[in-house]
Formats: structure tokens, sequence, C-alpha cells
């Protein structure tokens, strides 16, 4: 049986996973695709550039790396496809560009022996983001992969992440860069940029102000591949056959930041796939019946317990007992309620995927994830 | 050891979505209920702390947002700014029409200079004794590892300079273990905590800070005993057949297997942390982000916080 979740979804060759930290991007990125796996004949690959270890963790296997591994996933789940995973290691991924796009092997190797470039490619103009993209863009490109899953890297916007290559080429275009260069090209200060550098100076030193313009002198011969490789990247992003699907959960902070980047995703023109509240509980723990069930226990059918029980201790026990599980179901409905969630006008399909009651940890975990997720209709 | 709200400078850390800024609104709201001038600096620009307390925009000059509780956005602008102005004694560069873009050069391209400038700000709020409290939210764990550890760090690149003269002071109070402390806060999930454990040791070996505890936050919390588990367990096989019993009792099931599940991550990390105490919220199901929120927080954290 094909889910739900892949009626809006199945078009889509790339999926990217969005949402503000802690929702459980990895987690949703893991388990839709080990049932991309089990429900179609596909080369199904997830990539996350978060630290390896969760998704690893998550798929039940060891540490990933960069190269795709085969992930073998339990017999009994009879997938019909093929699943691979791979870990981004962003350092790694930013030492291919400078490689890529240096125009000689010795200014790639100054850059990438200067301590300034280890600082920036950690730090740099969302530069976790910007890997990320090109490693999407360089496992796309192999086509060895019919679908590819993108687990986001935490940032503190999930919009970095989009806007990570339209920065970088601001970055090139912008004066900043002349100025960090300026010394190489003249000695002659100007009166408008001499005071930048006695501010520059006094603050961090003419030593290290002169290892700075050498860095960027050299890193600015980057720009035109750098450039060009970034346009291609923004166009993937925007491309049909790239969906994003965003990650909340049922209540708090997290719905607003769905919305706001719903909006944001439909104004830069990418296509919104879907949306997943994840940890919600499941609907049809809240029916009318179960509704009735909980007041019956409550009144006749404590009665009913009392009638049985065995003295006054006994019998305070039960008292107990059924007050805390009704403590439990006023907790559980407090958490289902959906003042936030029916007040939304989504653009998108709303998913609700269920609260785990296990450690998701396994591929029949995950599996059983995505198999319990329904259709949310808001208002 | 030193109690929690008797430090100068408090550093909540641990990863994105756990509830930071919950807690440190919490922590500032017992800082201020026990009277002590208090100040939360919010440096996640996401002004959270400002919106429990019904505020927005809120800038770089402190806002007291209840009595004794005041609460200032980290901006690393405004902060070079007034450092020009104390330490460099220049006037006329602090009024330059230029120094955005000189900030952008800085922040930009200057190894660990934009933390220099967020943690100087700390440390001289916390020596100038405008506030007995501040306590610092902090953007994701990652940045706290950097800008906490950028006192030593910095050294290796900036051989001269300012920023090399002004390090030493700080590193002196937040290495100061009776002056500087830092909090991990964590979900009880797995994962999380695996996460916390890792950040707990990068905090011990990168940072100058003295590790002082954690919270674990959202805790679901089993209220069934074992007498009550047994007894609820009679229960069930008595209404078996009840119509819609059923997912009333998978409710209770899936709450209490979640409540066992976070207990034993808890003792994880517990053990994780040695002698270091845990104190745990339980878990607000369906909570707004409000002034409540904070107030629930805090009462549960006051019980707890060492």
């Amino acid at each position: 049986m094909v889910r739900d979740v892949w009626e809006p979804l199945s078009r889509y060759s790339r999926l990217l996973v969005v949402g503000s930290g802690g929702v459980g991007k990895t987690t949703m990125a893991a388990s839709l695709a080990v049932d991309a796996t089990i429900s179609f004949r596909l080369r199904v690959l997830v990539v996350t550039v978060d630290p390896a270890k969760r998704l690893a963790s998550s798929l039940g296997v060891g540490p990933l790396a960069n190269t795709p591994v085969e992930i073998k996933l339990p017999a009994a789940l009879e997938p019909k496809g093929n699943l691979f995973a791979a870990s981004v290691d962003m350092k790694r991924a930013w030492d291919s560009l400078i490689e890529k796009h240096s125009p000689d092997a010795g200014t790639a190797a100054r850059i990438l022996a200067s301590p300034i470039y280890h600082n920036l490619s950690s730090k740099f103009i969302g530069s976790y983001d910007y890997a990320a993209v090109e490693v999407l863009a360089s496992l796309t490109a192999e086509q060895s992969y019919d679908l590819v899953i993108v687990d986001t890297p935490p940032s503190r916007n999930a919009l970095d992440f989009l806007d990570a290559p339209r920065r970088l080429r601001e970055f090139f275009s912008s004066n900043l860069l002349a100025l960090l260069t300026l010394p190489r090209r003249t000695r002659v200060f100007s009166l408008a940029t001499r005071p930048f550098y006695m501010v520059a100076e006094a603050i961090m030193g003419g030593a290290f102000l002169s290892d700075l313009t050498d860095f960027f002198t050299d890193f600015s011969r980057l720009r035109d591949g750098l450039v060009a490789q970034s346009i291609r990247f923004s166009d993937l992003l925007t491309q049909e056959e790239t969906g994003f699907i965003v990650v909340s959960g049922p209540y708090g902070p997290s719905v607003v930041e769905a919305e706001r980047l719903l909006a944001a995703l439909a104004r830069r023109g990418i296509q919104e796939a879907a949306w997943f509240v994840n940890r919600s509980w499941p609907a049809r723990l809240f029916s009318e019946e179960a509704e009735s069930a909980s007041r019956w226990l409550g009144s006749e059918g404590l009665e009913l317990v009392l009638q049985g029980a065995d003295g006054e201790l006994d019998r305070s026990i039960a008292r107990r007992t059924v007050a805390e599980v009704l403590g439990i179901r006023d907790q559980i409905e407090m958490a289902h309620s959906r003042e936030t969630l029916s007040r939304i006008e989504p653009s998108v399909p709303i998913f609700e995927i269920p609260i785990a009651g296990e450690e998701l940890v396994d591929a029949e975990a995950l599996a059983r994830l995505v198999a319990t997720a329904r259709r949310f209709y808001p208002g | 050891m030193t109690a929690l709200l008797e430090h100068q400078l408090v550093f909540v850390t641990g990863k994105g979505g756990v509830g930071k800024s919950t807690v440190a609104a919490a922590i500032g709201w017992l800082g201020a209920a026990s009277g002590r001038r208090t100040l939360i600096v919010e440096a996640d620009g996401k002004g959270d702390v400002g919106a429990f307390f019904g505020r927005t925009g809120i800038g770089f000059e402190p806002v007291e947002v209840s009595p004794g509780l005041s609460v200032m956005e980290m901006d690393t602008e405004a902060s070079l700014e007034e450092y020009l102005r104390i330490f460099v004694k220049v006037p006329m560069l602090s009024k330059m029409p230029g120094l955005a873009r000189i900030f952008d050069f800085v922040s930009t391209a200057a190894p660990g200079v934009k933390e220099i400038l967020v943690v100087g700000k700390l440390c001289y709020e916390a020596k100038e004794n405008h506030f007995d409290l501040i306590v610092v939210d902090p953007p994701a764990s990652g940045h706290v590892i950097s800008q906490l550890g950028v006192t030593s760090d910095v050294g290796d690149l900036i051989q001269l300079g300012m920023i090399r003269n002004q390090t030493s002071w700080m590193l002196e109070i937040l290495a100061d273990q009776d002056r500087s402390t830092a909090v991990l806060v964590a979900t009880p999930d797995e994962t999380a905590v695996e996460e916390s454990v890792e950040l707990a040791s990068r905090i011990r070996s990168e940072t100058p800070v003295n590790l002082g505890g954690a919270v674990v936050n959202r805790v679901i919390h089993n209220p069934l005993g074992e007498l009550e588990q047994a007894e609820w367990k009679r229960i069930c096989e008595a209404a078996s057949g009840r119509r819609g019993i059923t997912p009333v009792v998978e409710a209770v099931d899936l709450y209490v297997g979640i409540a066992e599940r976070h207990a034993g991550n808890v003792s994880t990390l517990q053990s994780a942390m040695d002698e270091l105490p845990v104190a745990t919220v339980a878990e607000l199901l369906g909570s707004e982000a409000n002034l409540d929120l904070i107030r629930e927080v805090a009462e549960a954290l006051e019980v707890e916080l060492w």
C-alpha cells in the first residue's frame, strides 16, 4: 500500500526538509527515505548535513561518509527499491569547492593552508548551507538516484539555506571584497578608506590585516567559478523537481516558524510540497467514543471498580489511579488542541506525524512513522 | 559549589530547539524574584525572551520588562561602537559614517572578532556591576563554544592589536568558577541526550567556563507508581469490551511509554554528567510561549535548581 504522504510528494525527485531546530528534521528525512524505498522501485538517497551520527543512528547503521553507502533494509519490510545514505562533511565539501575553482594549484594550496580559511569555512556567509547545496547539486548531477532527500543543516534561520548561493554572489560583487584586497592593489589609501584601516588595525593589529588581505586576494581568484556555480545552485532550488517539506511541532513557536517559511518559499518561487506536523497525538485517541469512555471511567466505571475493591486501601489506590489516568488524558488533550493549527490557511497539504512511543533508532520504527501519518484539514 | 543564582554570568547552552530561551527567561525571572538586579542578554537574534514578556524590538539598550528584570538584544555592531568609545578612546571613530561597513569587514573576515565583541560586552557588564545576575541566551550550540572559547583561540591568530590585549581580563572573569557558569539545556530524547553529553565535554575542554549543571526540559513524568500501574492493569481488564475504552488505554500506554523512555534518558544524562546536578522541567503540553509558561518553568526550576 502506498502511503498518503506520497500523493503530493511523488512528483518530486528532490525533497528538502526544512524547519526550526529540534522539530525532528533528520528523523523525518530518514523515515521518508525508508518508506520511499519500501513503496517504490526507486534508488533513494538520503543526505544529512547534520553531524553524521544522528542520521546514522536513526537508520541503525554506523557512521556515514561523504560517498553514499547502500543501507540494507530488513527483508521483513519488503523493500521494492534501494536505499543509500550519505553525510556531508562541510569542511570537505568546501575544500573541494576551493580545489575545483582555483585557477592554479598554488592558489588552492595557499587558501587551504590559511588559518583564516579554517575559520571562514566554518562560519563564513552561511557556508554550511552553501556546502549543503553544493553536495545536493553534485549528487543530482550524477543522476544515479531517482529520489534525493536532504536533511538541511541546523541554522539560526532555515532560510539561510535557500539564500546561501545568492549571498555568496553578493559577497563577490560587494565593495567589501574590493576593500579587503585593496592594499595589495594599491599603496595609496584614499581619504575614504583610511579610517577603515585605522580602525581595523587598531582592533586586529597590522600583521593580521596584511594576512587577511593576502587571503582575500587569493580567494577573489575563485570568483568566476564560484559565481557561475552558485547560479546553477539557485536554479536547482527553484526547479519543478525540487520540493520542500516544512516540519514543525503541533504547537508553539515552530508552527509560527513553519508558516513564515512557507510564505518565504512562495516568495522565492520555490515548490512547497508538504507540511509535516511532527509529534502529534494521533487523532483516533480523541474520537467521540473515546471521550465518552473516559467520562464513563471517571463516573460509573470508577464506581464499578470501587465495588469490587477489597478494603479502604484498595479503594484509595483505585481512586488515585483513575484520577491520574484522567489527568494524563487532560494533558494529552491539551497537546492535541487544534487552536494553533486550525487557524492556519496553508497552501500545502498538512500531515500529522504521530508522536512515537519508541526510540526512532531503526528502519522498522522509521517506516511505522510514515505509515501512520494522517492528512489534517484545518478549519 | 556556588549556587546558580549566586553567579554573575550564567551561560545557557544547548542545541537548537531544546528551549534555551525559555530556561534563560525562567532563570532570569527567578533571579529578579530573589531581589537581584537581573539582565537577560539575548544573543540569538530572535527576540524570543522579549516576546515572552510581550515586548518586541528590544535593542542593545537594556529594557526593564518586569520589576528588577531587564532584557537586551546583543548587537555586535553596537557592541563594536561601544568598544571603540570605551577602549580605543577615539570618539571620532565611533561616530564615523562608514562604521557599519567596517563592522561588516571585521565580523566577516576576522576570526573571533565577532565573538570577542559578544563576550567582551558580557564581561564588561559583569565588571561594571550594573547587574547582579546576567543570564545569556546564546545562539545554537556550536556558536557558544566558539564564543566562549574565543578568548584563548584568538591569540593564535591575532598576535597584536587591541583584541589581543583585551582577552586576558575577559578570561579572568570567564574562568572564575564563582563568577561565571554554564548551564546545559537538553530534552529527554535519546539523540538529544547523546548530543548533550558531547556538548558537555566540549564546554569542559574548549571553553574556560565551568559547567555547573544541566536542565532537562520537556520531560514527561509518569504519574503512575507501581501500585497504580498494577491497579490500572486490573481496571483495563475489568473495562475491556467497553465501547471506546481501547483508545483511552492506548493513550495512557503511549504516555507512560514516553515517560519511561524519558526517565531512562534523564538517568543516562545524569550519569554522564558525573557529580553535576541535573534539574528536570516537566513538559507543559500544548503551552504557547508566553509569560505563563515562564512562570511555570521558573516554579519548576526553583525547587530543583542548585
